[in-house]
């Protein structure tokens, strides 16, 4: 890991990417943690892991138990079709609608 | 108020008692919500599922352990039709037009759903602190914290306002509450209960998990938990657990034949009372018949680091959702699209919230992520690697909870502190293990609950249960 200057500058840029419009005194909070928490993970620097496939769900380590366990290899579920949530009932929960439809700013401006 | 489910069920059975009976007990004991443990109740559904069930028993009997028996779920289970926050104002008026998967098994064992409890938002914390509705008060002492994110599972069940609860414990969400209240609480395995219907924060750490008053409850609730869905692809496809059916015959009162490790610098690097007690309790084992031997997981030290880049670039990824626009809080008189993700995102999320975001989004941003997220996932293996190695040596690994008991909640945590809470449970989530939390005693120092944790390799969820049940047996006999 390289050395990290956290400014308030990054922050605000991450912020940007996360789609977070942050507070002046939101950014200096943030950028006090943020130096705390990444001078921390940094102690990962030690750790040696030429050759290491890296790790990214348990379950691909934990599938060789259950295959072993099974008695008959694993079978992929058939496709079935089922019914899907009635339209109206998704549209319940947002803010704005319109013909069955979620209804948003517009994006592109009439000619 | 009955010592457990299985007691509890088998007055059902008997027909000495009415689910109703139970569940008027549960709704009195909840009182005025005093502890602000739930943040939705449901009484009035409580009371007519109890009558539908009482109907039901008393016309061909109870139909599994559970029929009958009063619950509650964690805020961030999806339950059709009734809100469900995550502990969160960008949920606060959420009402799910379908089912998860925990609340419709639940539903088909017969259990009766008291309400929805109180959280960290998102289950993103260690104290319950970070939530839009109020924190839960922890009725053993109110100064202290009730643990996170958990938190008000962990009441509903200590104030006894519901035999059980549903927790999820990403980074140790269920086993750090479970151990400041002094109840059990039980992590299966990765990819053991279906995650459809649970809201997200970190998909390849998150475990839905109950919390309750003995190891056979947690049994219990798990073989109802365990039938195989289609709907979430890191299940994984093993049936039922029939993990009461094993308690109950391979039950006795010695733990001969076992073998339980335990690394000495995680027990050397609690506070003195908590050590204590952890002392108390392997001698405890040794005493009951099992083997002590001494294993390494020299990596795990690490493991707080390789959580903070992992679970904040899972969740940074997972809460992209929250537009404003679908469902969930929307900020008014924005002038544009982009405007109403920015506002509602802003306005919606807790600073909690908004700071994991914004760390995962740095660990998975342009230039850093090879050094952050693909750094952490290899030492996240070598974590793992350790179990496995310890697993040569022995059946369980013994650890501790938490290196102190809960917390004050005056007192000042930095993040960074407020996260090295979970030193101790994070492993088991990074390494996709099953992890018992069992309470041992109280603190000599402050009177609160202690505990420990057992560890269990992955998907050997049934033989760590029964180890544990008759651990349990053991102390008490």
């Amino acid at each position: 890991m390289k050395k990290i200057n956290i400014n308030a500058d990054l922050v605000k840029h991450v912020g940007q990417l996360a789609r977070l419009e942050l507070e002046p005194n939101e950014i200096a909070d943030y950028e006090k943690n943020f130096k705390d928490i990444i001078s921390y993970i940094e102690t990962l620097n030690e750790v040696k892991t030429e050759g290491v496939e890296p790790l990214f769900n348990p379950l691909t380590e934990n599938i060789q138990f259950y295959t072993d366990n099974l008695k008959s290899p694993r079978k992929e579920s058939e496709d079935k079709i089922e019914a899907s949530l009635p339209v109206e009932e998704v549209l319940k929960n947002s803010p704005d609608q319109h013909n069955q439809q979620f209804r948003i700013h517009a994006v592109i401006e009439d000619q | 108020m009955f010592a457990d489910i299985f007691e509890a069920h088998n007055k059902l059975k008997k027909k000495e008692i009415s689910s109703a009976e139970l569940t008027a007990e549960c709704l009195k004991n909840l009182g005025a919500n005093k502890n602000n443990s739930f943040i939705s109740i449901t009484s009035e559904l409580a009371l007519e599922s109890a009558k539908k069930v009482d109907q039901e028993i008393s016309k061909s009997g109870v139909s599994s352990y559970l029929h009958g028996i009063p619950y509650s779920l964690k805020d961030l289970f999806i339950t059709k039709n009734i809100r469900t926050t995550a502990g969160s104002k960008m949920l606060h008026n959420y009402i799910p037009p379908y089912e998860g998967y925990v609340a419709k098994m639940l539903k088909k064992a017969g259990g009766v759903l008291v309400g929805k409890t109180g959280c960290d938002e998102f289950g993103m914390g260690s104290s319950n602190d970070n939530t839009a509705y109020g924190p839960v008060t922890n009725p053993l002492d109110p100064n202290y914290v009730p643990g996170g994110s958990s938190g008000g599972s962990a009441i509903s069940v200590l104030e006894k306002s519901s035999y059980f609860s549903m927790g999820t414990d990403t980074g140790g969400s269920v086993r750090l509450p479970a151990n400041f209240c002094g109840l059990v609480g039980f992590k299966p395995s990765y990819g053991r209960i279906s995650r459809y219907g649970q809201i997200a924060y970190g998909s390849s750490l998150d475990q839905a998990a109950p919390f309750g008053n003995s190891v056979l409850d947690m049994a219990i609730i798990l073989d109802q938990l365990t039938e195989n869905d289609p709907n979430d692809s890191t299940q994984a496809p093993l049936g039922n657990t029939k993990s009461t059916e094993y308690i109950l015959k391979n039950e006795k009162a010695s733990l001969k034949g076992f073998k339980v490790g335990y690394y000495p610098e995680f027990i050397e690097n609690c506070r003195e009372d908590v050590q204590k007690n952890l002392k108390e309790s392997l001698e405890k084992l040794r005493s009951l018949g099992a083997e002590l031997v001494e294993v390494e997981l020299p990596h795990s030290k690490y493991s707080v680091a390789v959580y903070y880049i992992i679970a904040t670039s899972e969740a940074s990824s997972n809460l992209a959702r929250f537009d404003g626009i679908h469902y969930g809080y929307s900020a008014k008189n924005q002038t544009g699209l982009e405007q109403v993700y920015v506002a509602s995102r802003s306005e919606g999320f807790c600073d909690e919230v908004k700071r994991r975001i914004l760390l995962g989004t740095f660990c998975l941003s342009s230039g850093y992520s090879d050094e952050y997220f693909n750094h952490a996932c290899k030492v996240r293996r070598l974590i793992r690697t350790d179990f496995d190695k310890a697993y040569e040596k022995c059946d369980f690994v013994f650890s501790p909870v938490c290196a102190t008991t809960s917390f004050r909640r005056d007192e000042d945590l930095t993040p960074l502190q407020m996260y090295m809470t979970d030193l101790y449970t994070i492993p088991v989530n990074l390494a996709g293990l099953p992890s018992i939390a069992i309470p041992n005693g109280t603190s000599s120092q402050n009177k609160m609950p202690t505990g420990f944790q057992l560890i269990g390799k992955a998907f050997d969820d049934e033989r760590l249960l029964s180890f544990a049940h008759n651990f349990m047996k053991g102390v008490k006999s």
